[in-house]
């Protein structure tokens, strides 16, 4: 069946998205998403970026049927949320996952293999395949309530990726996890994206996500601020840092470097950091010769994620 | 095909769930007490130890699978969703009514170990007693069974919109309302009413489910003959009041943001 299926070329659209809870005893109603509109194209890792409480997911919900948004439509290859089947090829992690507490991984990863429309020696091999790849076959048998965090974390991922999903959804999939369960799923993530699959996945830890993510979104208040490949993101080293040192405060260096529109960073010791144009390197340099200031470094200047993200969402 | 492949599946973890809970095993022991407490209460000549065991112990069966099947059914829904088990459930392709309807089959299900365990006990006494089965068990246990059905139904179709403490309160409450309805409506209307009270009391006897209908203790306990055509006519009723609660259930619980 699956063969057959032609793949669209955008897993996740979404129109409009809006979204208002009531609040309890007011009128005005709380929006947790403002009109949000996505496109992600199949293939490829997109990173769902946002501080605690932006409708990352809030958004996810909706996406997945649990909630009908207040304004908006969305499709996933094509069907609209609405449709039961959007999910046939849908693989989710849910922000934290829980399961029935007496039943084991194995019982609750069969038991979605089965639930993804798997079944016989098929369904076995996935099963098998999955428990193996999140570290979980050797517990197998363990109770749910006696499994640690992370444990269950690994569960989670397992029954999310047993349907063999062409799209995984997953709301903050590295919470719970170890440095090396952390660096584990890395690894998974990247093999899946090889794969051909599409991940969609919430975070906020943007250090990890930079090196995996192909496209980012970033939602600040329920709004979508920005959305690219990190490098779009990011702002270009529109300047450069120059680190000096000089023998003591200069106010009419500080000045006319203020007046270029750059910045002074005293570092202590007599050193300090000046942010400026890059277009205007040269000029600095004939300015620190003439107040007799040391160079010491000169670095071109680019945002990392979590920088570009520290700004879009203030 | 699907669809009912996910009722099973759902069915089977709730099943497993509910009987490897404590208050189930606790409810249990409780009931197997209860029954042979029972028996030794039941200490006359042959003829009257044998009507009030098989009162004693049937009532016991029903007192107990009722506590179970609503305890179980008002927990469930809204138990998954505090717990948020629901959530890697319902990603899948399920739709809300096979969720619905895999939570009852897996309640339903622990009932039917539950009554299980008691009919055995129950069996075991009557043949240490009388020495041989009344064989009226076989269709007053199945009465019993589908009389719990109905009661579930109902405390799911209550749970997707109440609390669990009021959806098992209400469920309580229209178990008794349900055994009562025929002396409650006769003394009701032997009093003088106004018009609207008359229409409101005759529209709540008729909603109420009539659960009088599946207690077939008496005709069992006092070897009375039931008609067949009773039977199947009861039967017919219970599984249609029961089909159209899930609907009312799946309709709510289709609505319900989760
Ligand atoms: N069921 C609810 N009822 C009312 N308000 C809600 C509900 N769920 C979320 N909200 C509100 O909607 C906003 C967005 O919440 P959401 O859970 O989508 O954030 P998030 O981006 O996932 O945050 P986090 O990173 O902490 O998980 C928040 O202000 C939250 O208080
Ligand atoms: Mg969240």
């Amino acid at each position: 069946m699956k063969g057959n299926q032609t793949m669209p070329n955008t897993a996740i659209r979404i129109q409009q998205f809006t979204k208002e809870y009531p609040v309890p005893r007011q009128k005005e109603k709380r929006v947790a998403v403002s009109n949000l509109t996505l496109a992600v194209p199949t293939g490829g890792l997109f990173g769902f970026l946002g501080p605690n409480g932006a409708g990352k997911t809030t958004t996810i919900k909706m996406l997945l049927g649990f909630l009908p948004p207040t304004v908006g439509e969305a499709w996933l290859f094509d069907r609209p949320v609405g449709d039961d089947r959007a999910r046939q090829r849908v693989g989710y992690l849910p922000e934290q996952p829980y399961f029935p507490k007496f039943l084991s991984a194995l019982e609750v990863v069969k038991a979605h293999a089965g639930l993804s429309g798997l079944a016989g020696n098929r369904a076995k091999e996935r099963i098998e395949l999955c428990l193996r790849q999140v570290n979980m076959w050797d517990n197998r048998h363990m109770i749910l309530s006696k499994c640690s965090k992370g444990m269950t974390q690994r569960v989670g991922l397992a029954s999310a990726l047993v349907g063999d999903p062409d799209l995984l959804i997953m709301d903050e999939p590295s919470s719970g996890l170890d440095p090396l369960g952390r660096k584990e799923l890395r690894e998974l993530l990247t093999a899946l994206k090889n794969d051909g699959k599409t991940i969609f996945l919430s975070s906020h830890l943007l250090s990890e996500m930079e090196s995996v993510c192909d496209r980012v979104g970033v939602m600040a208040r329920g709004k979508l601020v920005a959305c690219g490949t990190p490098a779009e993101i990011t702002r270009a080293g529109d300047g450069v840092r120059v680190q000096i040192e000089q023998a003591e405060r200069d106010e009419v260096l500080n000045t006319q470097i203020a007046d270029w529109g750059g910045s002074v960073e005293a570092a202590g010791e007599g050193s300090a950091y000046l942010r400026v144009p890059s277009a205007l390197v040269y000029k600095v340099m004939g300015l620190l010769e003439t107040r007799r200031a040391r160079l010491v470094a000169v670095t071109s200047q680019r945002e990392t994620l979590e920088d570009a993200f520290l700004r879009l969402v203030s | 095909m699907q669809a009912l492949r996910n009722i099973g599946i759902i069915g089977r973890i709730t099943m497993l769930e509910g009987a490897r809970k404590q208050v189930f095993h606790v409810l249990m022991l409780f009931a197997v007490f209860l029954i042979f407490g029972s028996a030794s209460l039941a200490k006359f000549d042959q003829h009257v130890q044998m009507k009030m065991l098989n009162d004693l112990c049937l009532f016991c069966v029903f007192l107990v699978s009722s506590i179970v099947a609503i305890t179980i059914t008002v927990t469930g829904v809204p138990g998954e969703m505090e717990q948020k088990t629901v959530y890697p459930v319902i990603a899948k392709p399920v739709a809300r009514w096979q969720f619905i309807c895999g939570k009852y089959a897996g309640a339903m299900g622990t009932v039917a170990i539950g009554m299980a365990i008691m009919a055995a006990t129950f069996t075991f006494l009557q043949l240490s007693y009388a020495g041989h089965l009344d064989t009226a068990m076989f269709y007053v246990l199945p009465f019993l069974y589908l009389e719990t059905a109905i009661l579930a139904a109902l405390a799911l179709w209550l749970s997707t919109w109440a609390s669990w403490p009021l959806a098992w309160f209400l469920s309580v409450l229209l178990c008794l309302l349900g055994n009562l309805k025929f002396p409650l409506y006769d003394s009701l209307m032997s009093r003088p009413q106004s018009g609207f009270n008359r229409v409101a009391i005759t529209t709540l006897y008729h909603l109420l489910p009539n659960l009088e209908s599946f207690n077939f203790k008496d005709a069992m306990v006092h070897h009375l003959a039931v008609p067949n055509a009773y039977l199947w006519q009861t039967a017919a009723y219970g599984l249609f009041y029961t089909a159209a609660l899930l609907t009312l259930a799946s309709l709510t619980f289709a609505r319900k943001e989760l």
